[in-house]
Order: C-alpha cells, then structure tokens, then sequence
C-alpha cells in the first residue's frame, strides 16, 4: 500500500471518497479493508488509476465493490476519467486492514 | 476489469426460484414425518420412506444447491451462465420428474410412471450438467474449488443414471445384481459423490471468506480431494463389476479420513478467523461440521458390531442416513441460506442503489431472532428424531417432526422476508 504525504491532496481526497464503498459482508469500508493499494491522479489529463486488489479471487462481491469504487469516483471527481486496475499482487492478508478497520471490527 | 455478472437479475430470479422451493418442499417433508412416524420403524426399503427420502435428497437439498451453483458458479469463474432459459427447463423437468416420482414411490407404483419420472430427472440433470460445465469450461483459471464443483456435477449424473436404471430394472430386471444392491451404490455416490464433493468445494472457498480467516493449509484440501473421489471412484468400480459392496467399510474408512483432512481445514478456518462473532448463519454451518460425527459413529456401529437382531441394523441404517440429511446437510442448508439468499435478494435489491445512501446490510435482510429460535428447535427435533428412530418409538419420532414442522415454518418465514424484501433507506451519508 502507498503512503500519501500532504502534497499529495488530490490522491487523499480520492482516498477519503472511496471510505463511502463498504463491503457488505465484513461491513467495513474498503480502504480500511486494505483493498486499495495505490491511487495514480494525472493532474495533466485529469485521470485517476486506482489500483486495488479484493480480499479473495472468486468473491461474491467482487462486481458490486468495483462497480461501486467506479460510480464513487465518477460522482465524487466528475472532471476525471477513471480506471481500475485490479491486481492479486501481493495477495491481500488480513495485516493489510488499517488501525481504524480493526477498531471497527472490535479487534483492537 | 473483470466481467460483471451481478447484474443479471435474470440469475438472481433463477437461484431465488430454487430457494423458495427448497423451503417449500422442506415444509412438505416436515409435515410427512409426523404421519408417517411408522414408515421409519423396519426395512428402510418402503415406498414411504422412499418417496420421503427422494423428496429430501432431490427436492430439498440438490435443489438449494442448484440454486446456490447458479450464482456461485459464474462468480467463481468471473463468467456468465452459460444459459439461464436452459436453467429454468433443467428446473422444470426436476420438479415435475420429483413430483411424479415422489407419487409413484408413494403408491409404490413401479411401472411406467416411475420410469417416466426418472427419465424427467435425468433429462433435467443432463441440461444442468451441460449448463454449468460449459460455464466451469470458461473459466480463464483453474481452482479446486472449481474441481469440486465439476466432479460433484459428474457424480450426481452418476447418481440419477442409476437412478433411472434401478426404476426400469423394477419391470425389466435386467441388472445383473439385485435391486438392493445397486440401491446401495446409487445412495453411496449420491450422498459422498454429489453432496460431499460439492460441500467441500463451495465451504473451503466461501468459510474463509466469511470468517476472514488467516494462512490456510491448501494442501490438505487439494489432498482430500483426490483421497474422496479416488476411494469412491475404485467402489463404484469395484462394486459394479465386482462385489465390491463387501468392501465398502474399506472404502468408506478412506472416505471418512478425506472428510477428516477437511474437517482439519474447515476447524484452521475456524481457529485463526478475524471475525470472532459468528453470525446465525455461520454458526449453523460449524454445528453441521460437528454434527458429521454423528454419521460417522452410526456407520461405525453398523460396520464394526455385530447385533443378535437384525432390527437394530434396520434402525440405525435408517439414522444414518438421516443423521446425514437431516442433521449435517440440512443444518448447512439453513445456514448457508443466511449467509448466501441474503446475499442475493441483497444485490438484487440494492447493488445499483448509489453508496452515499445507507442502506441495510444482507444480514438485516432476516430475523436473527427467528433464525436463532428456529436452530435451537431444530437441534432439539433432530436429537428427538433420531432417538425415536434408534429405539423404534413411533410416538417419539411424531413429536420430532412436530418441532420441525415448526422449524420448517419459522424457516420458510424468514426465507419470504428474504425475498420480499422492500427497499429500506435509512439517510444519506452527505
């Protein structure tokens, strides 16, 4: 997973607006799940990459949580065009959800 | 980006329509069991208990199954169904060969209208396994999930062909082995070939997903795959052309060590789980997983004790059998509709619906309370049952299927809420 510093407003912003798509089943958002590992914003061409992974291959929700990143994005930036790049490296583990995920499965 | 499947309401109407008529044909079962309490006492060859029992295996679990195999399938192999209408033909050739067949069993009426019943089985069996082979056969990636799945497919053909040759042979007798015989493998391939393949391909992919669970040994599951369909592959063999049946402890034993390989997996699943609160649904499936012990004892008295009476072998012949489809299959089957029709009648519903409104989740889509009354009586009327089954007390085994038409009710109640769900927004999240 990527680290933004404060010059990266652009990239946080889209950050923050993908909190709003949940999966269902574990009913945390997807970017405490660690699903999201790097967003690319091109302030030249107004294009945003989002490269993310889900937590399993095969997983019923799987349509629904890239259909949802996707209309997330176009409402949120309309001035960008936005593209998904789904990897499976690396696997996603459970280490990758954040503090505030695990708080909010009462794991912490 | 991956191939969309999920907005094909056309599939979600299609696996719908077979968990509701599970749920209705669970009912039916229920309300048999009481008035036949009888028909569970002696020979487990009785046209009552034939009709209950095809009843169960056909219309009650191999259609959930179905039903959950027509959503699963295209997930797994990020395809569509290969076709929906063929799914809907298959669907209607099953229920009415069900129909016809659970009568003639019913009346014990062996000639032409069981073999036209079986033949509408097996006509409906064939489209399906042409329908989710072809969708298997476009999957981009192998798992063993998938081969799970595909080999469960070619035992139920299996199964239902023997089926069909067993309902012919009662005018015709032309196998070369008694009837009974050829029953035995006929139940043999259906309850470890269909059933056990197809528990272990789709609880090994979706039991870790629901639990988040940590590292998994796939080894064990890929070896118990072979270790399953290998040992039942050489008693299929061995029983048809020989007199393998003889030996069937041999093989059941290997069998059982493959379901022990799966019991280890499932229980890692379990034990390293980041969810630590088991919803209803998930909690059913690992009472299933435990109950499959209580199978295994039974077989092991049947197979290594020898009893003065023979109605003792009768009676825990027929506890065996229903210790498998009325305890461990049917206890999954109410868990995984929890966790999978919610899922479904959930993205039916709200998979377009925008994610700044906040919506319900698919677990709020059932009453918990419901569904937790409804395990707690189930456990209950299936220890009644089967008491009353191994010590031949008729009037025991009514007041088990009493409770479970209770449960069947509470069952069917929250399979409906499911269904029926009406959209719910609660506010906007902005």
């Amino acid at each position: 997973m990527d680290f933004y510093t404060e010059g990266d407003k652009k990239e946080i912003a889209i950050l923050h607006s993908l909190k709003e798509v949940i999966d269902p089943e574990v009913t945390i958002n997807i970017v405490d799940m660690g699903l999201i590992y790097k967003i690319t914003y091109n302030s030249i061409n107004k294009s945003i990459l989002v490269t993310m992974t889900l937590s399993s291959k095969g997983c019923p929700m799987s349509d629904l949580i890239l259909t949802q990143v996707k209309e997330c994005l176009n409402r949120e930036h309309p001035e960008c065009t936005t593209e998904i790049n789904l990897v499976w490296e690396p696997k996603w583990t459970r280490d990758f959800i954040t503090p505030a995920g695990r708080k909010q499965l009462g794991l912490t | 980006m991956q191939h969309l499947t999920f907005n094909d309401n056309r599939v979600y109407n299609i696996s719908i329509l077979h968990y509701v008529t599970a749920a209705i044909v669970f009912f039916f079962i229920s309300v048999l069991i009481p008035f036949n309490s009888l028909h569970f006492i002696g020979h487990y060859f009785h046209p009552k208990v034939l009709a209950i029992t095809h009843l169960t295996t056909i219309g009650w679990i191999s259609i959930i199954i179905i039903g959950s195999l027509y959503q699963l399938v295209p997930v797994i192999t990020n395809s569509k169904l290969y076709s929906v209408k063929l799914g809907y033909i298959s669907y209607c050739l099953i229920m009415l060969g069900l129909f016809v067949l659970t009568y003639s069993f019913w009346n014990f009426n062996v000639g032409l209208l069981i073999q036209i019943a079986s033949v509408l089985v097996f006509l409906g069996v064939c489209f399906l396994f042409f329908n989710l082979y072809l969708t298997i056969n476009s999957a981009k990636e192998k798992s063993i999930e998938l081969d799970f799945i595909g080999v469960s497919l070619l035992w139920f053909w299996l199964t239902v062909f023997l089926g069909t040759l067993l309902a012919f042979n009662f005018r015709y007798a032309f196998l070369n082995k008694d009837h009974l015989y050829f029953l035995k493998i006929h139940a043999h391939v259906g309850l470890l070939g269909w059933f056990l393949n197809l528990v272990f391909g789709v609880a090994s992919k979706l039991v870790p997903m629901f639990l988040l669970s940590g590292k998994l040994n796939n080894k064990i599951i890929k070896l118990s795959f072979y270790v399953l369909n290998v040992s039942l592959f050489v008693f299929v063999i061995d029983s048809v052309f020989f007199n393998g049946l003889q030996r069937s402890y041999f093989y059941l034993s290997v069998v059982i060590i493959a379901v022990i390989m799966f019991g280890t997996y499932i229980y890692q699943a379990f034990k390293t789980r980041l969810k630590k609160q088991l919803d209803v649904g998930l909690l059913q499936t690992l009472i299933a997983f435990i109950l499959i012990l209580i199978p295994i004892v039974l077989w092991c008295l049947l197979k290594f004790k020898t009893y003065k009476s023979s109605d003792v072998e009768m009676q825990l012949n027929i506890a065996l059998v229903y210790s498998i489809l009325l305890g461990f299959f049917t206890i999954l089957i109410f868990g995984q509709t929890y966790k999978n029709l919610s899922f479904i009648s959930w993205l039916k519903i709200y998979s377009n619906y925008p994610t700044t409104i906040k919506k319900p989740m698919p677990k709020d889509l059932y009453s918990n309370k419901l569904a937790k009354t409804q395990l707690s009586i189930y456990l209950f009327a299936f220890i009644i049952l089967l008491y009353g089954i191994l010590t031949s007390t008729s009037y025991i085994i009514k007041f088990g299927g009493v409770l479970i038409i209770c449960c069947a009710l509470l069952y069917l109640a929250n399979v409906f809420k499911i269904v029926f769900h009406k959209p719910i927004i609660y506010k906007t999240i902005n």
